[in-house]
């Protein structure tokens, strides 16, 4: 019997098999460049970002990731560890390489005191003189339309994408790691010091930033239908440096796991489920992975793997949570089809037996992927998905 | 349009959904925002926002220059 995108995506989550592999490409830049929208109007225009997926469904598969960075970049203070003003993100109308995201992380510091933060909170980021005063040349009157406006239009968008098409929502809202915030706002430099310098505050740092992320993620999700809209429930849990080749499994196990394991607690001890996104080679971590669902009901957490071997993936954690991954993104610029077929055939035979997998890309499909490219990793998972 | 088992998933949702409450948000905000001094601020809204002048960084104040 056939099911429905958001049925097949479900059956996946709770480790059993679908009528097929469900199938999912990060595809949320890729399309708004393919329907000839700018970077600013990708950030801005929720309708016209909408409409473009609805026109290029057929480059989707059974689920979008709507909630990346739109609803983050614009925002006053830290959210999910991406504001435009600490950051001083800056929206170019352009795709790359006419355009693009500079970004500052690794050029200036945000925190100089983590004392100072953890005793006066983080309202003092505004007030910081790090931050470039030209990001205050919007008026509040824009920041709080981002904050408070913006989300629910966005939401209405993605509720007509999830009506017209029938396809569900990969998540309702994007959370990060609390580790992810001292990258931003130490640089990776002064990080690697202060782990051997002083721990203890990298770990009180990380412990202070989780309850509210992922609160805020809570809310965010409700206001994008949690309930209500198909995969809204889901929180996207950015680990963007999370381990290897970034930082050795010993920095993993010690700074990096244990507040990656609460904030994963706090979601699903208040039903929502958890789209773990793990950039970089977890193969050496699997194992103290294989952790993050422990005490916790089946069917709630979904690790989504970069570089990380699939296979192995899939022997560690197979019988314990759903797994998702990972067509190389170079292979989707510049392979063909035919390598795209060999490659998820490989996966599928791999991950797909007993359920708990979805065929999907390793992290993000560039805006530059070719579309016959993203069309055969839907292609192969409906010729050769079959349960 | 869904169907009966979508709608089955969504109501099982909805029933284990127990997201923060209005009240519980601005307190784990409000310590996120003012640290130590987060409950304090809460429960004297919206005047203890003037409080913000003295948790401005040293030396860092608008108007110290």
């Amino acid at each position: 019997m056939t099911m429905t995108c958001f049925e097949r995506v479900e059956a996946a989550w709770n480790l059993a098999e679908a009528d097929r592999v469900p199938v999912a490409p990060l595809v949320i830049y890729f399309i708004p460049y393919l329907a000839g929208m700018s970077f600013r109007e990708m950030l801005s225009d929720p309708e016209r970002l909408a409409q473009a997926a609805i026109d290029h469904q057929d480059l989707i598969g059974d689920c979008l990731h709507p909630v990346m960075t739109f609803l983050d970049h614009q925002l006053l203070l830290p959210n999910a560890g991406w504001d435009q003003v600490t950051l001083n993100w800056k929206i170019f109308d352009h795709f790359p390489p006419e355009g693009n995201i500079p970004n500052a992380y690794f050029d200036k510091i945000i925190i100089d005191d983590y004392d100072d933060l953890l005793e006066n909170g983080f309202a003092q980021f505004v007030f910081n003189r790090q931050i470039d005063p030209g990001v205050f040349h919007r008026p509040i009157d824009d920041f709080i339309y981002r904050g408070f406006e913006y989300p629910v239009l966005f939401a209405q968008a993605w509720r007509r994408f999830v009506a017209e098409t029938g396809k569900a929502l990969m998540f309702g809202a994007r959370t990060t790691i609390p580790f992810e915030y001292p990258i931003y706002y130490r640089g990776f430099p002064l990080l690697i010091e202060d782990l051997i310098d002083q721990p203890e505050k990298v770990k009180a740092y990380c412990e202070a930033v989780v309850e509210y992320e992922m609160f805020l993620g809570m809310k965010k999700a409700m206001v994008m239908g949690a309930g209500e809209v198909p995969g809204a429930d889901r929180l996207f849990f950015q680990a963007g440096y999370p381990g290897p080749p970034y930082f050795s499994p010993g920095v993993f196990d010690e700074f990096i796991y244990p507040t990656m394991k609460r904030g994963v607690d706090i979601a699903v001890e208040r039903g929502f489920k958890v789209h773990v996104h793990l950039d970089g080679d977890m193969t050496l971590v699997l194992d103290r992975l294989a952790h993050l669902v422990d005490g916790l009901p089946k069917g709630m957490v979904m690790l989504d793997f970069e570089k990380t071997d699939m296979k192995k993936a899939k022997q560690v954690l197979g019988d314990k949570v759903c797994i998702y991954g990972n067509v190389p993104a170079a292979m989707l610029c510049f392979g063909t089809p035919e390598d795209v077929e060999t490659y998820c055939r490989r996966l599928i035979d791999d991950c797909a037996a007993g359920g708990g997998f979805i065929l999907g890309t390793e992290c993000e499909a560039p805006w530059n992927a070719k579309p016959e490219n993203v069309r055969a990793i839907i292609e192969t998972a409906e010729k050769y998905g079959r349960y | 349009m869904t169907t009966k088992t979508e709608q089955q998933i969504l109501q099982e949702v909805r029933e284990r959904l127990n997201p923060p409450t209005d009240k519980e948000f601005d307190q784990v905000a409000a310590r996120w925002l003012f640290g130590k001094n987060g409950p304090k601020m809460l429960a004297h809204a919206p005047w203890s926002f003037l409080l913000t002048k003295i948790m401005w960084k040293k030396g860092e104040e608008p108007w110290a220059n």
